[in-house]
């Protein structure tokens, strides 16, 4: 077994380009996702109201933790639509707003709810003081208290998770990077695998099995260097996420890494059972990217589960790694779980991993 | 004249290869199917999908709650009167009561909400299923602690929690925002009070004014619906497929020597190279030809101008014919297995696929997808969805025509001049 892992790292050395080349890709990857959800997104906002009333506004708007409203010329803020720099753009007005946009999106609702918020405040906050006005009661003393309505609270509000001490908060961009990330790293870890079809194919099998190299150790040998390689490979791209782009992992970035080891284990499972399946490479190239697509699809690592209703996708998403990877790492970093509630989505992706190669073994050894 | 023989050559031998149906059609319409499922209802009713189980479970009944804060009311040194006073409002402030019956009661919320009460033995098995959006946990004593920071401003002040599925975020989010609202409420009455001002004095009709918050395109287009979307989104993905096939095919030939023959028979490498290029473009136009037409057919997706359409896809199966142009050249220049053309298809195409905005819409990329040839197409289906006319494609046409053009001579730089033995 060390000695194919040795032959592996050697023909690694030899030519390291192609591996050199994917893991550079994938870094420039995570680099380009990452900034994509590094920070809010930003709505261009119109209006029609005054310069003080705009204000208000935005100021109440620009609370949000998910948005950034930034005012601009109505023309400049509709080009960004066409052109699709954005998802959609605010017209405020005297009590109604509208959201301007070219193709439905998550982010609407979301907006929808930001804005229907603000516009109530400022109304309370306008009828009140006028009220307030007709009594005789100091405006600036009673702005402030409404201002400050936190601290009149007759009851607090405190909000956990299920699992979880932390209360969950929506935060868009790990599940963005987080699918991202898992679903480019099935690509490379297949391109790992692949390889043991090539060497198969041109006898190099055949010779070892000659060798006194025990059959377990040839698979143990080539599926943990395959293992390894990819391990390496997310590893990095966590890194870069961690600390090239100083993202938010709430403390669990030790946690999310060790997620990682069934999740990659799984996805070398599942690409051995592929390649037990298919016959030659260009199934294996044609197979793979369909795998890789719809298990990111049904993952979650596209959208949040949440928002889809399908029962027969629902039940589709517990079949699919990914689904449990989405879920063990989002429940490590945002929702702070600890490990006992972790072992269920990890054991899953072991399970899973542990049958997929099982079958996929058996299937690639009954090759010719 | 040769050119022509070629190309019947290639189109027979792909048509006799059955991945690549599989890989140019099954695929996408496997992926668009999986979407259409997936995001159906959220296209047919915007928001309104989203539902919220509420769980509410009490530690302590809020009758006997009250009932104690009474008691002790009338063991505190205030006047009789005031006691009196308190004593009959409470039972209209119940917190709890009001929560049940009101808020989460109203009609606004019925669509969006459904409200079940569940006694504390059921919490864990609640929290088990993952039915439930949140549960509203009342911990024993609230309602006590509540009136005694409501009317006497003492004692500690209340705690409600709030616990939210993990799996639900956004319904949950739904809920939290409501007992916020709901908290607010209080508070504002409570800062009132301090002003001597009675929440009675003010229109509460006049809080909840109308305002309304419309979703609109711009100047009146038609929105793009999230399935218009993906169905180009993955097309345009999926049009790389060709180029990859068929420089694989031109790579086998030849690997086969097939290519030597062809040279032999006195056919120029320019024939080959075009005749290459030229199948791209046939199969990668038919292909998205066939995925629209599926689209059509099964999802009703309805095209607004058929003949922008039929010219964009004429457009980007050009761009794909330089593609495969260039695999081609590039696989035979190196004469290194497939490594070019596995490379394409599995890193290239998909972070091609990624900037063009096929998984996800472009937003924080200022643009960089309409620089790709798949992203430039997407954006011109995109805007004849949106019912625009010639001149608001064409720069993406424009864009599409250099990526043929360019690749197309990059392609002819490249290819061997003379075949290596």
């Amino acid at each position: 077994m060390v000695s194919i892992l040795m032959v592996k790292c050697k023909m690694l050395m030899r030519n390291p380009w192609m591996f050199i080349v994917l893991t550079v890709a994938m870094i420039g990857f995570a680099f380009l996702v990452g900034a994509n959800f590094s920070g809010k997104v930003k709505v261009p906002v119109f209006t029609q109201l005054s310069d003080s009333d705009t204000n208000e506004l935005i100021e109440q708007l620009n609370t949000s933790n998910a948005f950034e409203y930034i005012v601009m010329d109505e023309d400049e803020a509709l080009e960004q639509v066409v052109s699709n720099e954005t998802a959609l753009a605010v017209q405020l007005a005297d009590e109604e707003a509208k959201m301007v946009l070219t193709s439905e999106g998550g982010n609407t609702s979301l907006v929808y709810y930001e804005l229907l918020t603000a516009y109530q405040t400022l109304e309370r906050n306008a009828t009140i003081l006028e009220a307030a006005e007709s009594f005789g009661i100091d405006r600036v003393s009673l702005e402030e208290r409404l201002n400050n309505l936190q601290d009149y609270n007759i009851f607090t509000i405190e909000t956990q998770g299920f699992q979880a001490k932390d209360s969950p908060m929506y935060d868009s961009r790990l599940q963005g990077v987080f699918g991202f990330s898992l679903f480019f790293v099935i690509y490379t870890i297949a391109f790992n695998v692949v390889s043991i079809l090539t060497e198969k194919k041109e006898g190099v099998w055949d010779r070892m099995i000659l060798s006194p190299v025990r059959k377990w150790e040839m698979y143990v040998g080539n599926l943990l260097y395959s293992f390894m390689l990819g391990y390496l490979q997310v590893l990095l791209v966590f890194c870069v996420f961690k600390f090239g782009l100083d993202f938010n992992f709430y403390g669990s970035f030790l946690k999310t890494v060790v997620i990682l080891i069934p999740y990659v284990f799984s996805i070398v499972a599942i690409s051995i059972l592929v390649a037990g399946i298919v016959k030659d490479m260009t199934q294996f190239n044609v197979v793979m990217p369909l795998i890789s697509v719809s298990m990111a699809m049904l993952g979650g690592a596209y959208w949040p589960l949440e928002i889809v209703s399908s029962k027969l996708i629902l039940l589709m998403s517990k079949f699919v790694p990914l689904t449990y990877g989405m879920e063990a790492l989002k429940g490590a970093t945002i929702y702070g779980q600890d490990w006992v509630t972790l072992l269920y989505p990890m054991g899953m992706m072991t399970l899973m991993g542990v049958v997929f190669i099982g079958v996929g073994i058996r299937l690639f050894d009954r090759k010719a | 004249m040769m050119i022509g023989q070629l190309l019947k050559k290639n189109i027979f031998v792909l048509m006799r290869n059955k991945h690549i149906f599989v890989i140019l059609l099954l695929m996408p319409i496997v992926l668009i199917s999986i979407l259409g499922f997936a995001l159906s209802d959220m296209m047919n009713q915007e928001s309104s999908t989203l539902e919220a189980r509420v769980f509410l479970v009490e530690h302590s009944s809020e009758k006997a709650d009250a009932q104690r804060f009474i008691e002790d009311l009338q063991q505190s040194a205030l006047p009789a009167e005031a006691q009196e006073g308190i004593a009959t409002a409470v039972p209209a402030l119940l917190p709890i009561q009001i929560l049940k019956e009101h808020v989460f009661a109203s009609e606004e919320l019925q669509e969006n909400i459904m409200f079940k009460i569940a006694s504390p033995d059921e919490l864990s098995n609640i929290k088990k299923s993952e039915d439930a959006s949140v549960i509203i946990e009342v911990p024993e004593g609230f309602t006590y602690q509540f009136l005694q920071q409501l009317f006497l401003g003492q004692g500690e002040k209340p705690v409600l929690l709030l616990l939210q599925n993990e799996g639900k975020q956004i319904s949950s989010g739904m809920v939290e925002e409501i007992l916020a609202n709901f908290q607010e409420q209080y508070a504002l009455s409570a800062a009132l009070q301090e002003e001597n001002m009675s929440m009675q004095a003010i229109n509460q009709s006049d809080m909840m004014n109308n305002i309304t918050i419309t979703e609109e395109s711009v100047d009146k287009r038609p929105i793009v619906s999230a399935l218009t979307y993906y169905t180009f989104g993955m097309s345009t993905m999926f049009v790389f497929y060709v180029a990859s096939s068929i420089a694989s095919m031109a790579f086998l030939e030849r690997d086969n020597h097939v290519y030597n023959r062809i040279l032999l028979s006195n056919v120029s490498r320019w024939s080959y190279v075009s005749s290459v290029a030229c199948t791209g473009l046939i199969f990668s136009f038919c292909q998205l030809g066939i995925l629209f037409a599926f689209m059509v057919i099964f999802y009703g997706v309805e095209i607004p101008d058929l003949s922008m359409l039929v010219v964009i896809t004429i457009f980007l199966s050009f761009s794909i014919s330089g593609f495969t142009a260039l695999l081609t050249a590039l696989s035979f220049r190196s004469g290194n297995a497939n490594s070019f053309v596995d490379m394409f298809q599995s890193v290239v195409v998909t972070v091609l696929a990624f900037l063009g905005g096929s998984f996800f819409p472009i937003e924080a990329f200022k643009g960089i997808g309409q620089f790709t040839p798949n992203g430039a197409a997407l954006q011109a289906y995109l805007l004849v969805f949106q019912e625009y006319d010639w001149e608001a494609i064409s720069g993406h046409m424009l864009a599409m025509f250099i990526y043929g053009v360019v690749l197309l001579g990059l392609a002819v730089v490249i290819f061997p001049r003379k075949e290596r033995a």
